[in-house]
């Protein structure tokens, strides 16, 4: 079996700084990605077809990508792209899957820097083809160069749905609605928060500038509740909200679409850190369950440490700050440098998520889907995809006697797919939640097992006979 | 009797295969019966197993007749209880690697034939007949017309829900604290949660974690937890058309040493998803799954069918089997302790047996005539 100092498992913002701080410290970390080139789902780069001809006009998120991505191919690490990461055993050994082969990894380190992924929730419809996630959208538009539909819609809540409905725009998609749950009166109660969060601003202008350009406007406290069509999705219903974010009877309203990208925050990928027993804390708004960090990004598991939204969304300057530190401590941990040099390099990152967090908690605060909103999900509605289970089956599970997500998985299925619930997961830990009158850190999480992405058998057995 | 405690007939102590059908089947004799379950229904080795019923892996004797009379039950069951728990009867093989396999196979159908079990041994081509996708080498095969399979966790719920309609007092989340004896040494109830349930007899389905309940009574319960690891794949096309075991699987059940041992196990479920096993280690209850045992078992599947290979695997877990060192269970009363009885240590055999141990521990609290003597299942054999 291979071994390594440091593994790094991410190449989004936090794995690349992880790297790049390591590499500084005189190691060669092995990062690994299953994207075929590093960035992470918000630096994710086009094929190499595509050439762009105007960087500039890109904007300041772009530029920072691209300045990361040349620092990581300067530093002196090894990446390795097109590989899942299927388990997680004993001892950091990783098990890694690329092009139908499967190989071990044993590390002295391992950095987790898993990311996350948005979050639908689910409502009559939206299994149809043509509805998709607001990052489904965006890697379509982004590494494809493909418009999800002639007629888009847009709902969602928080900061992922500007860029994204900028980025359809740039690549001249017809916009027909883009709906914001949250009202901006809420907004002003928390400008105090935005007092020197000046780069959010430049951020923020990159986004809303093509909108104002092509003319799209954006309806606030309102959501898709309905999609509907015959065998793909031809129009929705929209609602307005009310400040639990309930839809108001009455004020339903028919638009056609081909396309509807639905995403409110993001659900987290704690697989690995689940199956290296690390701590994980629920922080609503933050994405859910998150892995527990001190403030050297260390987990509750010696040697292993984790970093980006994998710990609570932040955005990705957080994400890379907190890649940074994870990546020096790392270094500390396997004796590269020591305890005070680690502590001097980490400083100024440190400095600087003090200054971005203020950000991220009015964030989390302003854009959590409310209550209300999971009334969206009727009991026809499908909620996991994969084994088909509805909200009235998981509730019937429920009154059978299940009180927390093993239960309901056991007598429903729900979370033994494809997805291995990465998908229901937060909406079932939701239903379970409210049916029982608890809080949704108090029905568990399904159990983290491997095997964490698909692998294929026969990858599995060529190992098993090298084996033995 | 403490006041405001709850009064019953008989306290079930867990919620697996085991434990429901004892609940299921007391309620059935009209017993009041309260089930306790730590956890939520088949969150123990019921929710971490494969759903085979098997009656040819089993030495004629007592493990034999248990089988015949279990394989007999499930085909009752299955249109007794609320709800479809995806039994079929689609039969099953075991396989020969090498000729000499082919040997034992041979012996083995023989001797299963004089115990009137459905059993025919299969070989050249008509191997590949019964089973198209079988690697060119393999000899040939046995194979179980009889033997079925159903959905373990489904089975539990179902088995749960059909003994609360009949007015049992289900409760999952609600661990045992401690059992309570009165002055003659007899049961007389149990604490679990923040309540007391008031009652002459306990049954202990607690699978591998028996010996802890046996403990509260004084009881000194022999059943020791066996690791098996259980691939899962995606819905995958019917690549094995039965269920399938190689034919050394029978030897690893029968061997006591403490290393991993792999053997090809294939159910293909009626969900779509395959499951592929087994391993079997002693380890206590360390639940870590380990990428030896999760490649040696892909490694055996494909070798028998190699067509496996490009099936995926999107989940694998560990479970608990609780292992008696002879490999029979452990039924009925123990003399010890009036009051308490046992249903538990059927190793990887509980999904199968679970519902006739469950039929025939009732049978006995109830003081009924048992389809077959119990004697040899009794934990007296230990000494105990």
């Amino acid at each position: 079996m291979r071994g390594v100092g440091l593994a790094i498992v991410g190449a989004g913002p936090a794995g690349l700084s992880a790297a790049i701080a390591a590499s500084k410290c005189g190691l060669r970390p092995v990062v690994i990605d299953e994207n075929p080139a590093p960035g992470g789902q918000i630096y994710r780069q086009l094929p190499q077809e595509f050439q762009v001809e105007h960087p500039e006009t890109l904007g300041l998120t772009y530029e920072k990508g691209q300045r990361l991505l040349a620092r990581a191919y300067d530093a002196n690490i090894e990446l390795k792209l097109g590989t899942t990461v299927w388990g997680l055993f004993e001892n950091l050994i990783l098990g890694l899957e690329s092009e139908g082969r499967a190989e071990s990894l044993q590390c002295g380190a391992l950095v987790l820097a898993t990311g996350g992924y948005d979050r639908a929730i689910p409502f009559p419809g939206w299994t149809l083809p043509g509805v998709m996630t607001l990052g489904g959208a965006q890697t379509l538009v982004k590494s494809q160069r493909i418009l999800p539909g002639k007629k888009i819609i847009l709902s969602g809540a928080g900061p992922f749905l500007l860029p994204v409905t900028s980025q359809l725009v740039e690549a001249g998609a017809n916009i027909v609605a883009v709906l914001e749950a949250s009202k901006p009166m809420r907004w002003l109660s928390k400008a105090g928060s935005l007092w020197g969060q000046w780069e959010r601003f430049r951020e923020g202008w990159d986004y809303v500038k093509p909108l104002l350009r092509a003319r799209v406007g954006v309806r606030f406290g309102q959501a898709v509740i309905e999609a509907w069509g015959k065998g793909k999705v031809e129009g929705v219903v929209t609602a307005s909200l009310d400040d639990d974010w309930h839809p108001i009877a009455g004020t339903e309203q028919t638009i056609l679409a081909d396309a509807v990208a639905v995403g409110y925050g993001f659900s987290l990928n704690t697989q690995l850190s689940r199956l290296c027993r690390c701590e994980h804390e629920f922080r609503k708004g933050y994405g859910g369950w998150t892995v527990k960090v001190d403030r050297r990004q260390a987990t509750s598991v010696a040697k292993v440490f984790a970093a980006g939204e994998t710990t609570g969304i932040g955005g990705s300057d957080i994400a890379a700050a907190e890649g940074s530190i994870a990546g020096y401590s790392a270094a500390e941990a396997l004796g590269a440098i020591s305890e005070q040099e680690a502590t001097a390099r980490r400083a100024p990152y440190l400095e600087r998520l003090r200054k971005l967090r203020p950000f991220a908690r009015m964030m989390a605060d302003l854009f959590s889907p409310r209550d209300g909103l999971f009334d969206i999900t009727s009991p026809e509605t499908v909620v996991c995809r994969c084994e088909e289970v509805t909200a009235a089956q998981v509730h019937q599970a429920i009154d059978n006697g299940a009180n927390d997500l093993t239960g309901v998985k056991s007598r429903t299925r729900a979370g033994m797919g494809m997805c291995q619930g990465r998908v229901c997961g937060a909406s079932v830990a939701t239903l379970v939640a409210r049916r029982t009158g608890r809080e949704q850190d108090e029905v568990g999480a399904f159990t983290g097992r491997p095997i964490v992405k698909p692998v294929s058998m026969g990858a599995l057995a060529e190992m098993g006979r090298g084996e033995s | 009797m403490s006041p405001g405690s709850i009064v019953v007939d008989a306290v079930v102590v867990g919620g697996g295969i085991v434990g429901t059908s004892t609940a299921y089947h007391l309620t059935k004799m009209g017993a009041r019966v309260a089930l306790l379950e730590r956890g939520a229904i088949a969150s123990g080795t019921s929710g971490a197993c494969d759903g085979q019923i098997l009656i040819a892996d089993r030495h004629p004797g007592p493990e034999l007749e248990l089988g015949k009379l279990a394989a007999r039950r499930w085909k009752e069951l299955a249109e007794e209880l609320p709800f479809d728990v995806e039994y079929e009867v689609n039969g099953s093989t075991l396989i020969a690697e090498v000729d000499d396999d082919l040997e034992v196979l041979k012996k083995l159908v023989g001797n299963l034939q004089k115990e009137s079990v459905e059993a025919e041994l299969v070989d050249g081509p008509a191997a590949r007949e019964l089973e198209p996708k079988l690697a060119e080498d393999i000899p040939g095969l046995a194979f179980f017309p009889g033997h079925g399979q159903v959905q373990p966790q489904l089975a539990s719920w179902a088995m749960a829900e059909a003994a609360r309609m009949g007015g049992a007092d289900i409760r999952p989340y609600t661990p045992v604290k401690r059992i309570e004896k009165d002055d003659l040494g007899r049961v007389s109830g149990v604490v679990a949660g923040e309540e007391m349930f008031s009652t002459p007899v306990v049954v202990c389905a607690a699978g591998a974690w028996s010996s802890t309940i046996g403990e509260m009574v004084g009881v000194e319960v022999p059943v020791v937890p066996r690791r098996g690891h259980i691939l899962v794949s995606e819905p995958a096309p019917a690549i094995i058309k039965h269920a399938a075991m190689e034919a050394s699987y029978t030897r690893t059940i029968d061997a006591d040493a403490s290393a991993l041992l792999v053997a090809c196990v294939i159910e293909h479920t009626k969900s779509g998803p395959m499951l592929f096993g087994s391993s079997r280690e002693f380890i206590g209850f360390d639940g870590n799954e380990q990428m030896a045992a999760v490649t040696g078992i892909a490694a055996r599947a494909v070798r028998f069918f190699p067509a496996l290979a490009g099936v995926q695997i999107v989940r694998c877990y560990t479970g608990f089997r609780p292992y008696t060192e002879d490999h029979l269970p452990i039924l009925g009363a123990c003399e010890a302790v009036p009051g308490f009885y046992l249903n538990t240590g059927h190793e990887g055999g509980g999904i199968c047996m679970g519902p006739v141990s469950g039929m025939l521990v009732a049978q006995i609290v109830m003081g009924k005539e048992t389809a077959i003597p119990m004697d040899p299942y009794n934990i007296a054999r230990f000494g105990a």
